[in-house]
């Protein structure tokens, strides 16, 4: 992590990180295959869904080596998944260095208020756990994985990705505020870094320039602590703008002994006075957490989700919006919920079948990162439950012989009698909307499949 | 409009002489009210059957091997050359209607398809376009049928016309069938093969070669509020296809269109020009008189083809 040798690696690595990112998404399509498998394992690297599989299955995945191979990382190393892996900390980054060069002068500023904001990340941190332990993936859609995949699944689509291009912007004029401060991956993975091994030092003679402390795009590089903060993503920035060559990248333990630790100037007043602060702070977390926690876990409005899905109020709370399950429908029966529908319902995944029906392939379930789409099978899908109207249905009126509904229903839940008119077998019912889909009468079918 | 009809008539004879080789059975039936309508108000549309092959005449191909099938039946119609000239533009329309997998025996046999798409380019056809509009979302039709994988290995291109832009307004001068969005694949095809699987149908007992042809249509729901029968009648002595190749190797005779269902092999392949007598021997096939199949005798009153078995040679190959 010396040098420009060092920083090229990273800028490789991170363009990869992007790229590929970006051309899984997109070519995440049915039958999902290797691509699937490849932003599957991506996505696992976030301890955050480790978590989020715990709290739900309540068992322990496969796959767990995944996320502890990035802790075991920031173990010893710091936040190197952030600055070196992270496809989205790669995108703010670029974004940072444009901001940087756009406003020159702000530079001094910047540092300030990523220095000002830092301190309340762990609060924010607490509000992240209690939202998440009451049960909400909001938390999990704000790690980069979830985040970006909903974006990029956005611009896919056709929409426009208001959340990153607000990201970006943020960035232009507040550094990587968002990976330091905000990102839930990153905040938790601050925590751990702070137990490193490894780390920048001032370890030569410092001028105290503090070129480095601007350099820095997390505010992690300060002259006062000699040691980079634990949210210092090991990008090596500091190191290579110190015209003294001061800074080097060192074994962090034992860290004492450093002249310019900050001194214990304040006596046990200040101490005391410290705790208050703190603990003002924390009830603040719960406060802002319980009023989250009740705007994302509010009861949903019945709507028809993908097949297999966790029943109602679940779903919600595990889903992460993600919008994976959307981009891989071949029918493009899933759609995200707009923001009308409340932030509990999101960019969840619900079908509208008179629009699309779903054609029960069953990718959604393989695509899903989270679970929120359990792996059932096809016979034992209740997505929801058709109901005939016989005062509008031709066949049962008009004599006519339609029978449509029976002739596509995929599951054979609808029987005709010796008039084809038809009747359902609501045992067999998958509710995946192929018969109010193809009803040929006007304006709503006749057949129409109800929310579970 | 007797002149008109009168060159139209030339027109098509004309046609017929220069088809090569295959004498130029150019039989009454072609002078029937419906067909002329779509020759005259249609000009973009409404070739219809040029007679490459003889009408009177179903092919009929016994076995197991796709390849050996294929081509034991166009051998037996006169050779394939006849049909498909150099740079003629193919069209063959399957069904690939339902998310079924080949050996579930509710689509056509994508293997028969591929030998018929790899006689064609062998033929020198420009174009290979294989068609339908599916049930269910095109990608999940198209690979679980095995027609996607099977046609493009063959050479050539499978896909679902599943959007309006597919489709263009057409007048089918019918009794219910009147302005139709009808594919606009088909109508600008230089050769238009059918080529239906034979099998069961909750709603009109079989689906055979005239139930295959609303894969054509935009709006199917239509024909299902209207009449059925009918409506297929109609599409059938609109646009009859150059040659109907009815799979009859396997199919579901119960739970159709979209299956699962029991499943019985005949083994054979049925080649003809005339689609009603295509129609009317598969319906044999399943033990069911011609007649019984309602949508049959109705294209047949409109012209569309030969109802009575006897009045056709059938040629076992």
């Amino acid at each position: 992590m010396r040098s420009k040798q060092g920083s090229s690696w990273r800028y490789m690595l991170q363009l990869i990180s992007v790229v590929a990112f970006v051309m899984l998404l997109a070519s995440l399509s049915y039958p999902p295959g290797r691509e699937n498998w490849l932003l599957q394992w991506a996505s696992r690297l976030d301890p955050w869904l480790l978590l989020s599989q715990l709290r739900w299955q309540q068992a322990v995945p496969a796959w767990v080596w995944l996320p502890l191979l990035t802790v075991t990382a920031t173990l010893l190393w710091g936040r190197v998944f952030c600055g070196w892996l992270c496809p989205l900390g790669a995108m703010l980054m670029w974004t940072d260095k444009i901001g940087k060069a756009a406003f020159k002068n702000m530079s001094p500023v910047r540092v300030q208020i990523l220095r000002t904001v830092q301190p309340i990340r762990y609060y924010w941190l607490l509000v992240l756990l209690i939202v998440f332990a009451l049960g909400s993936n909001w938390v999990i859609f704000l790690t980069p994985f979830a985040l970006f995949s909903h974006e990029l699944a956005r611009v896919l689509q056709g929409y426009m990705p208001w959340l990153l291009i607000g990201i970006m912007a943020g960035t232009l004029l507040f550094s990587r505020l968002w990976c330091s401060v905000l990102c839930p991956t990153g905040v938790l993975l601050s925590l751990a870094a702070r137990l490193r091994l490894f780390g920048y030092r001032i370890a030569g003679n410092c001028v105290y320039c503090e070129q480095c402390a601007s350099a820095c795009s997390v505010g992690a590089a300060s002259v006062d602590t000699a040691v980079a903060q634990a949210g210092c993503l090991a990008c090596g920035d500091c190191h290579r703008v110190c015209p003294a060559k001061a800074i080097s990248w060192q074994h962090r333990w034992p860290s004492g002994k450093d002249s310019r630790l900050v001194p214990a100037d304040g006596g046990a007043a200040a101490k005391r006075q410290g705790s208050r602060r703190q603990f003002l702070k924390a009830a603040g977390a719960v406060a802002l957490a319980a009023a989250f926690w009740e705007k994302t876990v509010g009861a949903a409005e019945p709507v028809l989700r993908p097949p297999g899905s966790l029943p109602a109020p679940d779903f919600t709370a595990v889903c992460n919006r993600c919008g994976r399950c959307i981009q891989v429908c071949p029918g493009k029966a899933l759609q995200p919920m707009p923001i009308t529908d409340g932030l509990t319902n999101f960019a969840t995944p619900y079908i509208i079948p008179r629009q699309s029906r779903c054609d029960l392939c069953l990718s959604c379930q393989e695509v899903c990162p989270t679970g929120a789409i359990v792996q059932v099978p096809l016979d034992k899908v209740r997505m929801g439950r058709a109901i005939l109207d016989k005062s509008r249905c031709i066949a049962w009126e008009e004599n006519k012989l339609c029978f449509i509904c029976g002739e596509q229903c995929p599951v054979l839940a609808i029987t005709g009698d010796e008039y084809h008119r038809p009747t359902i077998l609501l045992d067999k019912c998958a509710g995946c909307g192929s018969c109010e889909n193809a009803c040929p009468v006007a304006g709503e079918a006749a057949i129409r499949v109800l929310p579970q | 409009m007797e002149r008109r009809q009168f060159i139209s008539g030339l027109g098509y004879g004309l046609l017929s002489l220069g088809l090569a080789g295959c004498g130029l059975r150019f039989s009454g039936k072609s002078a029937d009210p419906e067909e002329k309508r779509g020759a005259t108000d249609n000009k973009q549309t409404a070739a219809p059957a040029a007679g490459v092959y003889d009408r009177g005449k179903l092919i009929v191909a016994e076995g197991t091997d796709p390849n050996s099938l294929i081509e034991k039946g166009f051998k037996a119609l006169g050779g394939i050359a006849a049909l498909v000239r150099s740079g003629a533009t193919v069209v063959i329309k399957p069904n690939f209607s339902v998310p079924r997998k080949p050996e579930e025996a509710a689509t056509t046999n994508p293997l028969l398809v591929a030998a018929v798409v790899k006689q064609c380019l062998a033929a020198g056809a420009k174009t290979v376009k294989v068609i339908d509009y599916p049930f269910s979302s095109p990608p999940v039709c198209l690979v679980n049928s095995g027609i996607k994988a099977a046609v493009e290995a063959a050479g050539g291109r499978a896909f679902a016309i599943n959007a309006p832009n597919f489709y263009t307004q057409v007048d089918m001068g019918g009794k219910i069938l009147k302005d139709v969005l009808f594919s606009k694949d088909v109508l600008e095809a230089d050769v238009f093969i059918n080529f239906p699987i034979l099998k069961h149908h909750n709603a009109t007992k079989l689906t055979l070669g005239l139930k295959n042809m609303m894969g054509l249509v935009w709006d199917r729901g239509y024909f299902h509020r209207t009449d059925l029968l009918q409506g297929i009648a109609e599409l059938a002595a609109f646009r009859r296809p150059h040659l109907t190749i009815l799979d009859a190797t396997k199919g579901i005779t119960g739970n159709g269109p979209v299956g699962p269902g029991p499943i019985r092999a005949w083994n054979q392949v049925v080649f003809g020009v005339d689609p009603v007598a295509v129609d009317a021997y598969g319906a044999t096939l399943f033990g069911l008189k011609p007649a019984e199949i309602g949508y049959v005798p109705l294209a047949a009153q409109l012209g569309a083809g030969e109802l009575e078995l006897q009045k056709l040679t059938v040629v076992k190959v």
